[in-house]
């Protein structure tokens, strides 16, 4: 009887060990570990402009960047919503005046460059002042230099090079002050950007840091410094040493191989020997039926994911000119109705693009998900609304790349089909921009034309596309010429708002100008896509929603 | 000699003058905006612009722009800056340069292995087996793009035979010294990455000059100095080397000479495909951004290869074939 008792109580232990053994096992197949370390090896076949944090302006450059920034704020690590929150990075918190002109900002102590030295205020005054030098030359100073927008105190004296420092930013130990020519509440979005990081006073004041041979030679106070940079060939990141921070940072450093050949870059990935490399257009059915299609979470082998973009692409009508000057209303809504929104995202290939009717994209904050005009075309619609009639009407388009031809021969069709004698003009690369963009430029339409969001704001779509008060001789981006009173001011209005008040009006204000001044005839909205190794995580393939690339400091090796 | 030398050179910086100005004229007519480039592109803001224009020297004309581009070529030894990269482009050809030599001397040390021995025994067995599986080659390597011949190459010996003790790298170029943090170096990594782009690299040229050097023997060996050779008694080896060859490789000279310098200007499609860091990879990106500086850059030393090394051929010609003055 002893015995058997002894028996059975050695029989339950078994069983309760067998069973906690079985939830290790479920536990451990339902979450793959991932582990620390090992070098993440990226190909691709663009480049980074530049790895100096305030001359760096591509997406591409700013994926690197965001890995190796430490910014006053910043945007979580995460996808969606939450990856476009604002939190704070360096500084502790804020404090504005009651007139709403001068931050003050106060920063946590424990960050430090990857060369050891503690960031302060100072080394956030000195990205400022960095991004305003003449001799540099950053696309980061017209950001807190805007008449209209964010607008530094001293800014445009120092930049014109009439000041030794930009007056409205004070720095003392922990503390930064910034002080605005009126109150801009954008300024801490602006201040977000990569441009306006903790910069290293070892980082010249008027000229770029091109070549890199290890992490003290241009310290950076993120998770990551780049320790190699070779322009156009490789650039490399490893770990700062001394961080700070709490963001997480798997991989103990990154390789990107540039301007690679997209078919030998697609067969490296295959092999495992780059571990996010490229995809060639022809070759997405395959990579889908073999590796599965991941979008929010993985699907298959979780190796491909198409992620979407924070652009919008549009066509252009020019309201400088006769044809679809402010008074005729009904020919901009004609081509709206006449475009069709559905051929032409295809054109960009599988997965590439999503139709969409209004401004801001889908993806922006206080976009709303309506369409104000059809996705397919409504041609008699359109030629009810009586424009056309055989017109003449300048098209401009880009004739290089795969895209552009393609999609201006979608444009060709449905203008043709609405009457209009269509004169194309083709330009190659950024020259449609140039030639578009110079006051009294002869298009009636440009097409194939877009645009990014620098910042997760709808100033960035809004008043920067259409406030018609910033119409220049030349180099514009109010390609549409759209300049009317009302709706400048009403733009204007909604710059000055704060919190939901603020994306409830740019929200209805897109709508508006969409449906009632119709300057453009919106098209849609890009993706991104990626290819991993099988050696990467798919659970640590984190899509950092206003970078729109995976955070590099997250990604990890299985 | 010297006299000829002197002319040469005369007419070599004449050359040199015509056609750094045709590519900075064909650069200025062509519509393009550099500073919208350096300033980000479609998003380039006015501002930025308007400072890049300055700070590149666009705003002169070009004229102007050519002369402080001569005077600083001459007087400082300087290609100027990259308008991309903002780099040295005394350094960017400096660095691509190796590369480019590395692909061409090997490539051409295997083209002209492959194309003397097939176009040699060819000759000697003309309609042979032999002769008709060589000119299959060189139909082959005449018709195939090295673009398409590269990336064959690479999906098969790279990707598909990765689990095989014969693979080879898909891409990429390994440095013999001071290779990048992370990237394989030394002389073993250097010829292994550079298997495939040999090859794809010679088999154009060595089909070319398989299909010449055949020709060539062919008919030197119907001349009348041979059939004299031949009933003299001597043997058929000296035949074939002393009177044959000496006097069939006489244009393979030439055309090797010219080859080089001209390959040395840019091996584009090779190292497109393999994604080597070299002159034609340099001047294609430098094309599609509009880099002025570094296409300039690319065009000088192109053009001072050809220059040399037809000097060179003209040299070594007058000493293999003593028939030959230089006056």
């Amino acid at each position: 009887m002893h015995r058997r008792l002894w028996f059975s109580v050695a029989m339950l232990a078994a069983g309760a060990s067998l069973l906690v053994a079985a939830s290790f096992a479920s536990a451990s197949s339902s979450s793959p570990s991932i582990h620390n370390g090992g070098t993440l090896k990226i190909g691709g076949t663009g480049n980074l402009d530049s790895v100096d944090p305030q001359i760096a302006y591509g997406t591409t450059s700013w994926w690197f960047e965001f890995a190796t920034r430490a910014n006053l704020y910043t945007y979580p690590d995460k996808s969606g919503a939450a990856g476009g929150k604002l939190v704070p990075e360096v500084a502790k918190g804020f404090t504005v005046s009651k007139n709403g002109r001068v931050y003050t900002f106060h920063l946590k102590k424990g960050y430090k460059f990857s060369d050891g030295k503690p960031v302060t205020g100072a080394s956030f005054a000195y990205a400022i002042k960095r991004s305003l030098n003449k001799d540099l030359g950053s696309p980061g100073g017209p950001f807190v230099s805007d008449p209209s927008a964010v607008n530094i105190v001293g800014a445009a004296k120092y930049n014109k090079g009439s000041a030794g420092n930009v007056a409205g930013v004070k720095a003392k130990g922990y503390t930064l002050k910034i002080t605005e020519v009126r109150a801009d509440p954008n300024l801490l979005t602006i201040m977000a950007m990569p441009f306006f990081q903790a910069t290293s006073t070892k980082l010249p004041l008027k000229s770029e840091v091109i070549n890199i041979h290890s992490i003290t030679d241009m310290p950076t106070a993120g998770p990551y410094a780049f320790s190699f940079n070779d322009p156009n060939h490789q650039a490399n990141i490893a770990r700062n040493p001394h961080y700070g921070g709490h963001r997480a940072h798997h991989i103990a450093g990154a390789e990107f191989d540039m301007r690679l050949n997209v078919n030998t870059c697609y067969n490296q990935t295959k092999a495992n020997q780059l571990d996010i490399g490229c995809v060639p257009p022809a070759e997405i059915p395959n990579v889908v039926k073999q590796y599965g299609l991941s979008k929010k979470k993985p699907v298959g082998t979780g190796q491909f994911w198409v992620e979407p973009a924070v652009c919008t692409f549009y066509q252009a009508m020019n309201m400088a000119k006769p044809l679809f000057a402010p008074s005729h209303l009904k020919a901009r809504l004609a081509v709206n109705y006449a475009v069709d929104r559905k051929d032409y995202a295809a054109q960009r290939g599988l997965y590439g693009g999503v139709s969409w009717s209004h401004i801001l994209p889908p993806n922006m904050v206080g976009s709303l998900h309506t369409q104000p005009y059809p996705l397919h075309r409504n041609l008699a619609k359109a030629k009810s609304l009586g424009a056309g009639k055989g017109q003449h009407l300048i098209y401009f388009y880009q004739s290089a790349g795969s895209v552009g031809p393609k999609q201006y021969q979608v444009a060709l069709r449905d203008l043709s089909d609405l009457g209009y004698n269509v004169e194309g003009r083709g330009f190659a690369g950024f020259n449609i921009y140039t030639a578009a963009g110079t006051k009294g430029s002869p298009h009636d339409v440009v097409g194939q034309v877009g645009w990014c969001q620098d910042y997760p704001d709808p100033y960035d779509f809004i008043n920067v596309l259409m406030d018609g008060t910033k119409i220049l001789p030349e180099n514009n981006v109010n390609i549409a010429y759209f300049n009317v009173g009302k709706w400048n001011k009403a733009m204007q209005h909604a710059a000055r708002l704060t919190g939901k008040a603020r994306y409830a009006a740019y929200g209805k204000l897109d709508i508006n100008i969409t449906k009632s001044a119709a300057p453009w005839a919106a098209m849609g909205d890009s993706t991104n896509q990626f290819f991993y190794s099988s050696k990467v995580a798919p659970s640590s393939m984190s899509y950092q929603t206003v970078y729109q690339y995976p955070s590099l400091n997250v990604l990890a090796f299985k | 000699m010297f006299r000829y030398l002197v002319r040469r050179l005369l007419w070599a910086v004449l050359l040199f003058i015509v056609v750094t100005f045709v590519t900075f004229v064909i650069f200025f007519m062509a519509p393009v905006a550099p500073e919208r480039l350096v300033c980000g592109g479609d998003q380039a803001k006015p501002q930025c612009m308007r400072a890049a224009i300055k700070r590149l020297g666009l705003n002169h004309p070009v004229y102007y722009q050519y002369g402080l581009f001569l005077k600083r070529l001459v007087l400082e030894r300087s290609l100027g800056h990259s308008f991309t990269t903002r780099q040295d482009v005394n350094h960017i050809v400096g660095q691509a340069a190796p590369v480019t030599a590395s692909l061409v001397l090997g490539g051409a040390i295997l083209w002209l292995g492959i194309g003397l021995l097939v176009g040699i025994f060819s000759a000697l067995r003309p309609r042979s087996l032999l002769d008709r599986a060589g000119m299959v080659f060189v139909l082959i390597g005449v018709s195939a793009h090295p673009v398409w011949i590269g990336l064959i190459f690479s999906y098969f010996f790279g990707y598909k035979l990765r689990n095989f003790p014969i693979h080879t790298p898909i891409a990429g170029y390994a440095h013999i010294f001071n290779a990048p943090p992370g990237q394989p170096g030394g002389v073993a990594q250097w010829a292994y990455h550079l298997i495939l782009p040999w090859c794809t690299f010679a088999i154009l040229f060595a089909a070319l000059y398989a299909r010449m050097i055949r020709a060539n023997v062919m008919e030197t060996m119907n001349e009348d100095f041979v059939r004299t050779a031949r009933a003299k008694g001597a043997p058929e080896g000296r035949v074939l080397r002393s009177h044959v060859l000496r006097n069939a490789l006489l244009p393979v000279v030439t055309m090797l000479g010219m080859d080089i310098g001209l390959a040395l200007g840019g091996a584009i499609f090779t190292e497109t495909v393999y994604n080597l860091p070299g002159l034609g990879n340099t001047a294609i990106l430098a094309v599609s951004n509009y880099d002025l500086a570094v296409v300039q850059g690319v065009v000088i030393f192109a053009t001072l290869s050809i220059i040399v090394f037809n000097l060179l051929v003209d040299v070594l010609y007058a000493w293999v074939d003593p028939r030959i003055r230089l006056t």
